[in-house]
């Protein structure tokens, strides 16, 4: 974290709302990518996005390291894209199929690669994507993915072993039809 | 299951294509836009539920101690001052009721004021707090 965001974040802790403007465009994919990631829904992400930073503006005066702050702010994702599912599980709702397709970003010349991922990450459990994304993207530890997910670490290693391999198998299938 | 030291590796082959993957998403462009306008009304409600808990702290003590003024052995002073006044500018014999029902009217359409004033007062508060709720 560089120390213009500090400064950022120093400012938006003293009510500045152009500051807090700008961390959620600095860090609005970040977030974004993390929730889609797990929820594998283009609107329910958006949702979960704007929630997450509703949540860290209201409480952004209890951060105690600004330093930490990224870690502070995908914890809270993670917690608001759990209770999404949460709540989704309780309350199944219809989803359009085009909400399955895969969601059109920027043009890339790996988009086949990307589409790979989706489609594997998709078929992962969703507990299972969960592990993958803090492990893989956020690098976290297996003791830190405990306690966050609030899981024994035996689980936490487990869940990460079988997603790994599952993937593999997942995008060595996809690869080979190709 | 069985765990290879390879589990322990932070990231491997297939965690950064995962990575690359995640990180090459882009948010859409009008996701900064609303989140804002539901931070600004956030804080446009919050500014309100305050004023209004001013407003019913300031009518409330003000209603009281109109009361007290009314009943205290100072309010008696307090209306002999305020007749005064009314005396030096109209003159004691252009009194149009009797004085100490004149001021009581007086005290009373403050007191009117200010109740009317709380329950307008408790009235948004009470808005605010339901529409934050519905937020």
């Amino acid at each position: 974290m560089d120390f213009e965001d500090i400064h950022l974040i120093r400012k938006a802790r003293r009510g500045d709302y152009e500051a807090f403007s700008c961390i959620v465009k600095n860090y609005q994919n970040y977030v974004y990518s993390t929730i889609y990631g797990i929820l594998q829904n283009r609107v329910d992400a958006e949702d979960v996005t704007q929630e997450t930073f509703i949540k860290a503006f209201q409480s952004l005066k209890k951060l105690q390291d600004e330093r930490a702050f990224s870690t502070w702010l995908i914890r809270i994702a993670i917690r608001t894209a759990i209770d999404c599912l949460k709540a989704k599980q309780k309350w199944p709702s219809v989803e359009l199929d085009s909400e399955k397709i895969s969601t059109p970003h920027d043009p890339h010349p790996a988009i086949d690669t990307r589409m790979d991922i989706e489609r594997a990450l998709r078929e992962l459990s969703e507990e299972h994507r969960i592990v993958t994304i803090l492990r893989a993207v956020h690098e976290l530890e297996y003791d830190e993915i405990s306690v966050l997910l609030d899981i024994p670490i035996g689980t936490v290693r487990s869940r990460v072993h079988y997603a790994r391999s599952r993937l593999r198998e997942i995008l060595k299938e996809e690869r080979g039809t190709l | 299951m069985k765990y290879s030291s390879e589990d322990e590796k932070l990231t491997d082959d297939v965690d950064v294509d995962v990575q690359e993957y995640l990180l090459s998403l882009v948010a859409p462009v009008h996701l900064h836009e609303q989140v804002m306008q539901k931070i600004w009304d956030i804080r446009r409600q919050k500014q309100i539920q305050r004023l209004a808990i001013i407003y019913i702290l300031f009518i409330s003590v003000g209603s009281v101690c109109c009361l007290a003024l009314l009943l205290s052995p100072f309010g008696l002073i307090c209306r002999v001052l305020l007749t005064l006044v009314y005396d030096i500018f109209h003159g004691l014999s252009h009194l149009p009721i009797p004085l100490s029902y004149g001021w009581l009217g007086v005290f009373a359409f403050l007191c009117a004021v200010c109740l009317l004033g709380s329950v307008y007062g408790l009235k948004k508060l009470l808005r605010g707090l339901q529409s934050e709720v519905l937020l």
